[in-house]
């Protein structure tokens, strides 16, 4: 099997991500056009329907360090949102309460991440947790 | 079309509900339609069939026969066009590679393969290969055939091949077996050879116990690379026609017997079926049915040239109506490029243009739009800074202190100000007054779908209950068949609107707009009359009457913008260009 | 989990070490044979001259039918390079051949340096710059080679 280094796997990602996945409920892309390092990506999430978070989108914050697609990417909330698996006070995910995260594979990417995220909002036990205000951020 | 259906049209229209005046004359039906009609009704003889009543089996006057033997033209607003299946396909290449073989005296798969490789231009084909027969041939493959014919294949690579396919589980290379191949592929295994010493250049591998095989550029692989790229071109890269010999920049294809003698079955059905797509999709005068699941293929000749003038509209085989310029959804009347331009406006302005009209203004400087959100009047913008009052839109500096109350309503800034943001709201209250008739054709036939449906139902249970046979209780099927397609068309009479600047000519449009819109909405209303036994012979002639009248009048409105467009009478209000 | 390397890549890597291209180092990694560590001397005549540029190749699972992937990882002013390092250059998209490798890639991508072509352009700004003013937009690129191409850095 090829292993593919991380700045490839990354560079392929970026290009997927430009095109547009999936229904575009989910979509991502550099923070900056021009890190080399491929590092830092900014996220977003458009709240499923039928759940309190319809028609809200959410920003978040994908950090891939040296170790990625070894190690997971680590994952922040920029918009407020109550999640179980989202820390309250810093808007971190908490890496041990996202299976995908808890789990990881090499294949994972970082839609995977996001579509269970999203998955996450629209699930019975979560889909009715009041929200904070539309708009606010960690 | 004979006169005997314009009179039940003529008197469907005044609502003499009594069954059919036969002996109605002529001349009724000219007054009736030369009230919106420009033209002499005298012209319209004829040209009422356009294949749609044929194909939803229409009934009573309107079957086939009623218009047989009668000199048909071809309405303005039709294309001519035909629809093929693949194997109608299949058979139309070998037609054409058979003319070409007849003119130049060269087998049919020369003539196949040399065409393919000229995209089946025989234009093209015609002018390269009296010019450069040599380079033609060596590029589409031939050489490699008459090469092949002049040798015999070795016993040992005949071992080989029937060897790789009792190993084929372990070694996962599946050659054709011999016996399935064609003669000409047959006939290509005459140039695989055993090389000793030769260094394939794809895997270095220089393994003697394989074969190798070369076309006439003599670029030399093992036969299990040659495999392996073809696969790959096939599968990962999807190419058919185009694949060139292995080696960077050697302009050579690889031929159709080559690929069948060196790749699995499942992979040749796979390549065959590729050239298929290519052949349809590198002809400009072929196009799929786009519709899901649709496998037939339409072939028209309108040129892309031709689609500021006319709009190409098909029906395939499978009931799909299309635009064969554009391959969007029948758009007519409306131009492909107006078409597209109109769907853009509508998702740019979606469903906030409404909200938008109402809560917002534009920043009189920079057009932003700008929402109020608090109570006071001193607005600056967010994008451009630029302060000024909400109330009159004059600069903010003329102000003074007096935010709280703006009296400086005819100032002059304010007036220019305000007159450039009714434009604007005029602009969009008019997109808005199109874009409503627009949706709710739309959302319309939706519900027309829904209300057929329904009907559908009951008329079933109907006929099971009475003596009514099946064909008794289809017309139904045939109105809402009508109805729909006039709302469709309907709809896209109102985008066209949108971009027609106004001349004399567009208010003969709008008429012609009004009397089928108030034909479809009356027949729309016959399909939501409750339905029983006792009276249904009644309800069926009278909506028999109106869906020939509504679609006479849709084909009013088609006829009459494609007079407009050989006429030159259509102005627009927008370029006709991307 | 270690692949058996295809022949093929092994033989490749004997070459490149034995025999290597003229201003051209391509080392594979010890962890991944199919990745490597490229350092590329910018050609003479060419506003790169004097530079080393540090690039990464990787030979993907479908190679040699599919071809490598390249990126450099030196900040680079040339219409065909963007700001990621991306390299737009036929051979590594359509006009493959498997009958290529890794050191005609190189030296392809080599030859890109001295000869840019900013009328199929990756990077829209720079290929504007070479359009509209060359000389300038070759003082840049040599600017940008003196600052972050400078061997040892």
């Amino acid at each position: 099997m090829a292993k593919i280094p991380r700045s490839f796997r990354l560079l392929e990602e970026l290009e997927k991500g430009e095109k547009g996945i999936g229904d575009g409920s989910c979509s991502y892309g550099l923070a900056n056009g021009e890190d080399h390092s491929l590092s830092t990506w900014n996220g977003t999430i458009l709240g499923p329907p039928n759940s309190y978070h319809e028609n809200r989108i959410y920003s978040l914050m994908i950090h891939c360090d040296e170790n990625y697609p070894d190690a997971p990417p680590r994952i922040r909330f920029i918009s407020r949102i109550n999640l179980p698996c989202v820390n309250p006070e810093t808007g971190i995910v908490d890496p041990r309460k996202l299976a995908c995260l808890a789990h990881w594979k090499r294949n994972y990417t970082m839609e995977t991440v996001l579509v269970e995220l999203r998955r996450e909002m629209a699930s019975p036990s979560n889909r009715k947790l009041h929200q904070p205000p539309e708009g606010s951020t960690f | 079309m004979p006169v005997t259906d314009s009179t039940a049209f003529h008197n469907n229209d005044n609502d003499q509900l009594d069954g059919m005046d036969m002996s109605a004359t002529g001349s009724d039906y000219d007054d009736d339609f030369l009230m919106s009609d420009p033209y002499d009704p005298e012209e319209y003889d004829g040209v009422e069939d356009d294949g749609f009543y044929d194909e939803i089996g229409g009934q009573g006057l309107f079957t086939a026969e009623g218009t047989k033997g009668l000199e048909e033209r071809r309405p303005l607003y039709q294309v001519e066009y035909e629809t093929h299946s693949e194997s109608e396909l299949v058979q139309l290449q070998k037609e054409e590679a058979a003319k070409v073989s007849g003119v130049f005296g060269i087998p049919m798969s020369h003539a196949t393969m040399m065409l393919r490789s000229m995209k089946w231009n025989k234009e093209r084909f015609f002018e390269r290969f009296t010019e450069n027969p040599e380079k033609v041939q060596l590029e589409a493959g031939i050489v490699t055939l008459e090469e092949a014919a002049q040798r015999r294949v070795t016993p040992e690579v005949k071992q080989y091949f029937a060897d790789r396919r009792v190993r084929a589980v372990e070694s996962n290379v599946q050659y054709p077996d011999w016996e399935e191949l064609s003669p000409e592929a047959q006939t290509q295994r005459n140039l695989v050879e055993f090389i000793p010493d030769a260094l394939c250049e794809i895997c270095f591998s220089g393994d003697p116990s394989v074969p190798t095989y070369a076309l006439p550029c003599r670029h030399r692989y093992c036969i299990d690379c040659y495999r392996e790229y073809l696969t790959h071109k096939i599968w990962d890269e999807g190419l058919s026609a185009r694949i060139q010999c292995p080696e960077f920049q050697c302009p050579i294809i690889v031929g159709e017997p080559v690929v069948e003698m060196l790749v699995s079955s499942a992979d040749f059905s796979r390549y065959r079926n590729l050239l298929l797509r290519s052949y349809v999709s590198e002809n400009d005068t072929m196009r799929w049915c786009p519709a899901p699941g649709c496998e037939y293929i339409i072939e028209c000749h309108t040129p892309q040239s031709a689609l500021l003038s006319t709009v190409p509209t098909v029906r395939c085989r499978c009931g799909h109506a299309f635009c064969f310029g554009c391959g969007l959804d029948d758009h007519q009347p409306c131009l492909c490029i107006l078409a597209r331009k109109w769907l853009k406006k509508c998702s740019d302005e979606s469903e906030t243009s409404t909200w938008i009209s109402v809560n917002t203004q534009e920043c009189p400087k920079c057009q932003a739009v700008i929402e109020k959100n608090g109570g006071c009047n001193h607005m600056t913008c967010r994008k451009c800074q630029h302060e000024f009052c909400w109330v009159c839109l004059g600069p903010w500096s003329q102000h003074g202190r007096a935010w709280y109350n703006c009296n400086r309503y005819d100032e002059n800034a304010s007036k220019q100000a305000r007159s450039a943001q009714e434009k604007s709201r005029e602009a969009l209250t008019r997109y808005l007054h199109y874009q409503t008739r627009y949706a709710n054709h739309e959302r319309s036939a939706d519900l027309d779908r829904d209300m057929y449906r329904k009907t559908e139902r009951k008329m079933e249970l109907m006929q099971q209950a009475s003596s009514l046979s099946w064909i008794e209780v289809q017309f139904l099927r045939d109105a809402a068949d009508t109805l729909i397609q006039c709302r469709m068309t309907l709809k896209w009479t109102y985008a066209f609107a949108f971009y027609l600047a106004r001349n004399n000519m567009t208010e003969l449009f709008e008429d012609n707009q009004r009397d089928l819109e108030m034909a479809t909405e009356q027949l729309s209303e016959f399909l939501e009359s409750p339905i029983n036994p006792d009276t249904i012979s009644t309800l069926r002639q009278q909506v028999l009457d109106k869906t020939a009248y509504v679609a006479s009048r849709r084909k009013v409105v088609l006829e009459d913008t494609a007079r407009g467009f050989a006429e030159d009478r259509w102005d627009f209000n927008v370029s006709l260009t991307e | 989990m270690t692949e058996v390397l295809p022949k093929r890549i092994t033989k490749e890597i004997e070459r490149l070490m034995n025999d290597p291209a003229p201003g051209i180092k391509a080392v594979p990694f010890e962890d991944n044979l199919r990745y490597f560590d490229v350092v590329m001397a910018g050609p003479t005549q060419s506003p790169f001259q004097g530079g080393e540029f540090k690039l990464e190749l990787f030979l993907p699972g479908g190679y040699p039918m599919e071809p490598p992937k390249v990126r450099f990882l030196t900040k680079i002013y040339h219409p065909n390079i963007d700001k990621l390092g991306r390299i737009c250059l036929d051979i590594l998209k359509d006009k493959w051949s498997p009958a290529l490798q890794i050191r005609t890639v190189l030296l392809s991508i080599q030859a890109l340096l001295s000869a840019p072509n900013p009328d199929d352009p990756l990077d829209n700004n720079v290929a504007q710059h070479w359009k509209d003013n060359e000389k300038d937009a070759i003082a840049t690129a040599a600017a940008w080679t003196s600052q972050y191409a400078l061997p040892g850095k």
